[in-house]
């Protein structure tokens, strides 16, 4: 991008205000870095900059979001575009109306410049996983941009976008987030209305702006959180500006480091980076506090049965007749099963089949309510936790991106959501913000999670840290 | 060790499913989800006797009141076929008389 050019939406927003640029102005630039470097990235399934450049023409300055463009991933509906989950079984499907995250932000003067790319249904940590193709990261085109959000945060890295949205079930947001040096926030469960995100596992799933600064995504904030009667988990709230929240230090809060996590095998650069961190987290006058949540290490096995049996459940529309592909055969049960097997991947149904399973007569308790019953223990330790230390610092991944293909056993991919997936399982929100590289110049993500309603109060504390590391405020 | 899950067992919970699992596919399959499984069952060996019977908190709900909606068409817009307003199935009743 252009040196004269705002690099945040903050920024963009005052020079749109201060008539310095323009809505089209800025998207045509943003067509140009689309058209040179999408072909590389491969961001998005489908782009609509026309129609992006007459609504930004149309859009009014003085708007929350002043004709700015953000993405949307490919899993959260838009009226009149494509809506194809990275799946085959939806390649043609046309959403027919737009979630109400999508509608918040149009309302708001924002303008998208197309659908992003994902690994098929939001499964994945690569992209890897999207039946279309890979997208690439772009601090390294050989390397995976993370998942399953990656098209939107690859979008959000190459100036394709000043912002994009993401569905985070047990990190999607957050960890590709991590991987191409942007941040990614997951609200509180109930927060930001589902209503339009085709559902995957429903007691996890949450939509969360992803952008180049922690101010930029409590912008976002300002716009999305809202109660919806569409969604029966949206929560009625007393209004909060979450930008007008950002405070300028930590004074007084206490910054969490799980001792249990502790043993985890980190890349040496995000150990360097969690202590950096800490120091600098001490600098802005915040307190360091050892706490302990026992079991957080079975939410990674607790994730992958909930996950998979919440998804065989919302998977089973998807049966060739109400919408999306068809493949004739002899009688109902085989016109599904042949539609189903064509048009999902094999990770999809690898999930399906173990939500199939651990729902099945014989193991249903061995597995799904154990795993329950597991899953609230894991959320009443983080409560408990929470009740000593405001925040608790994790790296948010264990690695930075890996190569493209490196990864094909699903357990080895499963595990780069070892330290995203409780703030899933409670509920909780948790933000990612880059942090350093590594010695490849790789991005390196943090992660800061909170209590469930304390997301005005997580932003501006992982506000304070990503500037303090050198972050725009 | 004893399998967690074996080849009968896949087929009943492909066909639970409906999902076909093709002669190629089956192999990896069986032992992707065996490691998959063997690894979720670690959660057997954790105490939940303070959890169980404890019932998550039911979702309130708001009253059933008509409002404006989606139409029939857009509503049924994204079915493969639809003859007079309504999605095409094929006969479900006696499937087993060609």
């Amino acid at each position: 991008m252009s040196s004269e050019l705002p690099r945040t939406l903050e920024h963009y927003r005052h020079a749109v205000r201060a008539h310095e640029l323009s809505a089209e102005e800025y998207l045509d630039e943003t067509r140009q870095l689309i058209e040179r470097g999408d072909p590389q990235v491969k961001a998005f399934l489908h782009l609509r900059l026309d129609t992006a450049r007459s609504d930004a023409q149309a859009s009014n300055p003085s708007s929350p979001l002043a004709g700015a463009p953000i993405a949307v991933k490919d899993n959260i509906m838009m009226a009149g575009e494509r809506c194809t989950c990275g799946s085959r079984i939806l390649e043609h499907y046309v959403a027919p109306y737009s979630a109400t995250a999508v509608q918040l932000l149009l309302a708001a003067g924002a303008v998208v410049p197309g659908k992003t790319n994902l690994d098929e249904f939001a499964m994945g940590s690569s992209t890897e996983n999207s039946a279309f193709f890979p997208t690439h990261n772009p601090a390294d085109p050989t390397r995976v941009p993370g998942g399953s959000s990656g098209g939107s945060t690859a979008a959000v890295a190459a100036g394709f976008a000043l912002g994009a949205i993401g569905s985070d079930t047990g990190g999607s947001v957050r960890q590709p987030a991590a991987f191409c040096g942007v941040v990614g926030f997951k609200p509180t469960y109930g927060l930001v209305s589902r209503y339009g995100l085709v559902a995957f596992g429903s007691s996890l799933d949450c939509i969360g702006p992803i952008a180049r600064s922690v101010r930029d995504a409590a912008i976002m904030m300002n716009v999305m959180a809202a109660h919806d009667p569409k969604d029966a988990t949206s929560v009625k709230r007393p209004h909060v500006d979450f930008e007008a929240a950002l405070q300028p230090t930590l004074a007084g809060k206490r910054v969490g480091i799980i001792r249990e996590l502790q043993g985890l095998d980190v890349q040496p650069e995000i150990a360097a980076a969690m202590e950096m961190t800490r120091k600098a987290a001490v600098k802005s006058g915040a307190s360091i506090v050892d706490v302990s949540v026992p079991h957080i290490l079975s939410a990674l096995p607790v994730y992958y049965i909930i996950a998979p049996a919440e998804c065989s459940a919302n998977l089973g529309r998807f049966d060739g007749v109400r919408y999306g592909l068809h493949i004739d055969g002899r009688d109902m049960t085989e016109t599904y099963s042949r539609t189903r097997n064509a048009g999902f991947g094999t990770e999809v149904k690898r999930r399906i089949l173990i939500g199939a399973f651990v729902l099945s007569a014989g193991y249903y308790d061995a597995y799904y309510r154990k795993a329950s019953s597991v899953r609230q223990l894991i959320a009443d330790e983080l409560d408990a936790a929470l009740q000593s230390a405001d925040v608790l610092l994790t790296p948010t991944t264990p690695t930075t991106a890996f190569r493209i293909g490196a990864v094909t056993n699903p357990l080895e991919m499963y595990k780069a959501d070892v330290f995203t997936i409780p703030a899933n399982l409670a509920g909780a929100p948790a933000v990612s913000f880059p942090a350093g590289k590594d010695a490849a110049g790789l991005p390196i993500g943090l992660q800061l999670m909170g209590p469930r309603w304390s997301d005005a109060e997580l932003l501006s504390s992982a506000n304070v840290l990503f500037t303090a590391l050198g972050g725009e405020s | 060790m004893a399998m967690i899950i074996d080849k009968e067992t896949l087929e009943h919970v492909a066909s639970l499913a409906r999902l076909e699992i093709t002669a190629e596919e089956e192999g990896p399959l069986l032992g992707d989800l065996e490691r998959i499984l063997g690894y979720v069952a670690q959660l057997s060996s954790v105490d939940t006797s303070a959890i169980v019977g404890k019932r998550p908190a039911m979702t309130e709900l708001r009253p059933d009141e008509p409002c404006e909606g989606l139409t029939r068409e857009e509503g049924l817009g994204g079915a493969p076929a639809m003859y007079d307003g309504f999605v095409v199935v094929q006969n479900v009743m006696g499937a087993e008389d060609e």
